[in-house]
């Protein structure tokens, strides 16, 4: 019989190490190979490398909700389409996913330029009064001149500039610029000239946003992270990133606030989020710190019936179970 | 020429008893795209995923983040080519692994100079911690020593060497994550295991340890 590999018995004596003779034979191994010494030196260092952190739990759950996201548009490997091994090596990574997204965005400011110039014209054409010859609010201009000088491009010095228009309802009002006097003349432009500056689409600012607060969080700037995620509750909170934002938020205020971090919870919890597990945990647990018993055990109890299979509803029951004991 | 690992994971090796992992009924759902039971499984398998890109890319690795959630989407997406030959954790554990030696693979091919030093030991480091500062030190050069051969050794040696000396798994769940018999995985860590010691004793710390019992 050929004798073990001294690596492979020093991993199986490892996982044996509770086992009443596996101790000496590991000492016993590691002072006869110097592989089996090596490596025990490395497994060491990598089961240091690998510790649970703090903030592990939160970073996964939004990695986690950020890759369901993802895998559920159509893998590209299923299309009929067979790419090379390079390319299918690069649409894989992250960074080719935000390169596309890069693209797609410049494609979207092409078109969107394009259009724009097109329906100028085709006004001035009508007579419709699209530039400052036949200004419906001249004010207007005046109040907000940062706007247009955002798509400053060679035309511009020479065209007439576009008026201010309202933003569409979904952004906030704090946007800083003036919404009256809308010229009944130019309702088709409304949706070309919204006041986000071009190359920046509210997707991609509340994606920075979030990332800008991981950021913070990662590096233990815990007030800072807060204060990004918050922005981005207000600002996008219809925005994909928002809910993992409010879990994240709830999480870092637990501890010092619970009953600001309750009401992130409940708003968190409310409607079809895919965090409402999360949700009702955090509710309880924060109910808890407070006192709130009535609170606290109506959250396990919807967690125990909604989602009976999660990995929170044995612990809920576990907790259900202490508090009517 | 460095190559990609290749994905997805279609192994063919000995097989787990039916019954026994208690996440499969989660993965077969989850392939379906039921995204209830993808989110139970995922707070199950995420923290093997992201333990293992930590030990594959180093802790403090800047896309430790960015690989972990590839290795969750590659998860998501082979799930629907599991076949119950292993538990879903070592199924987990072996996308993880790949993903993340390609990204050091992808980083090398680019010949990227690494944003700061991973494999380093500042002085606060060495002081802190239960190890005196030159046995960390060695531990850390034998970190290195085994994370370089892995990016260079070929995929399935490479493999292999991770799974026992990066993760430590047994050489029978080596057998059974790769889908390989035993016999194979034995040959496969013996090639490995030549080049690492070979590796190591280039390292004056390492030769020390490999020369020196304790």
């Amino acid at each position: 019989m050929s004798r073990p590999d001294p690596i492979a018995l020093l991993c199986q004596l490892r996982r044996e190490a509770e086992g009443p003779d596996a101790e000496p034979r590991l000492g016993q191994l590691l002072a006869s190979s110097p592989e089996a010494r090596l490596v025990q030196l490395a497994l060491g260092e990598f089961e240091r490398e690998s510790e649970v952190r703090a903030g592990d739990e939160v970073r996964l759950s939004i990695l986690s909700e950020q890759a369901i996201l993802e895998a559920a548009e159509p893998p590209p490997r299923d299309s009929h389409v067979t790419l090379p091994p390079a390319l299918s090596l690069f649409r894989r990574s992250a960074k080719a996913r935000r390169l596309r997204l890069a693209l797609a965005v410049a494609a979207a400011i092409v078109v969107m330029g394009g259009v724009a110039y097109g329906l100028r014209a085709t006004g001035r054409l009508l007579g419709l009064g699209l530039g400052p010859a036949t200004p419906a609010t001249p004010s207007a201009t005046a109040r907000t001149p940062a706007l247009p000088r955002r798509a400053a491009s060679p035309r511009a010095t020479t065209a007439p500039r576009e008026p201010p228009l309202a933003p569409p309802p979904s952004l906030p009002a704090a946007s800083g610029a003036p919404r009256e006097a809308a010229p009944v003349a130019r309702p088709r432009a409304t949706p070309l000239a919204a006041p986000e500056p071009l190359g920046e689409p509210r997707r991609s600012r509340a994606a920075a946003l979030f990332s800008d607060a991981n950021a913070a969080r990662r590096a233990g700037r815990e007030q800072d992270a807060a204060a990004l995620y918050r922005q981005l509750l207000l600002a996008y909170p219809s925005a994909r990133e928002a809910p993992p934002s409010r879990l994240a938020l709830a999480k870092l205020l637990r501890a010092k606030n619970p009953g600001a971090a309750l009401t992130q919870f409940e708003a968190l919890a409310q409607g079809a989020t895919p965090f409402r597990a999360e949700a009702l945990w955090g509710i309880a647990s924060s109910a808890q710190a407070l006192g709130q018993r009535a609170k606290e055990e109506q959250a396990l109890l919807d967690l125990v019936q909604e989602f009976p299979t999660s990995p929170y509803a044995s612990a809920a029951r576990a907790r259900l179970g202490d508090d009517r004991r | 020429m460095l190559r990609a690992l290749p994905l997805p994971l279609t192994a063919n090796g000995p097989s787990v008893p039916h019954g026994v992992d208690e996440l499969w009924p989660l993965a077969e759902a989850g392939g379906k795209g039921d995204a209830t039971a993808l989110r139970t499984l995922l707070s199950r398998v995420s923290p093997t995923l992201l333990r293992v890109v930590r030990r594959v890319m180093g802790g403090q690795h800047p896309e430790v983040e960015d690989v972990t959630q590839e290795c969750a989407i590659e998860f998501v997406r082979a799930l629907r080519q599991f076949r119950r030959e292993s538990s879903v954790q070592h199924f987990a554990s072996r996308v993880a692994l790949r993903v993340a030696m390609n990204a050091r693979r992808r980083r090398r091919a680019a010949k990227r100079a690494p944003e700061f030093p991973t494999d380093f030991v500042d002085a606060d480091e060495a002081d802190g911690g239960h190890l005196q500062p030159d046995a960390h030190l060695a531990s850390r050069t034998a970190v290195a020593v085994i994370r370089n051969l892995c990016d260079e050794l070929p995929a399935a040696q490479a493999e292999v060497l991770a799974l026992h000396c990066v993760l430590g798994h047994t050489m029978s769940e080596v057998s059974i994550i790769c889908g390989a018999p035993l016999e194979t995985v034995r040959s496969r860590l013996r090639a490995a295991r030549l080049a690492l010691v070979e590796r190591a004793m280039s390292q004056p710390l390492l030769r020390e340890i490999l020369e020196t019992p304790p």
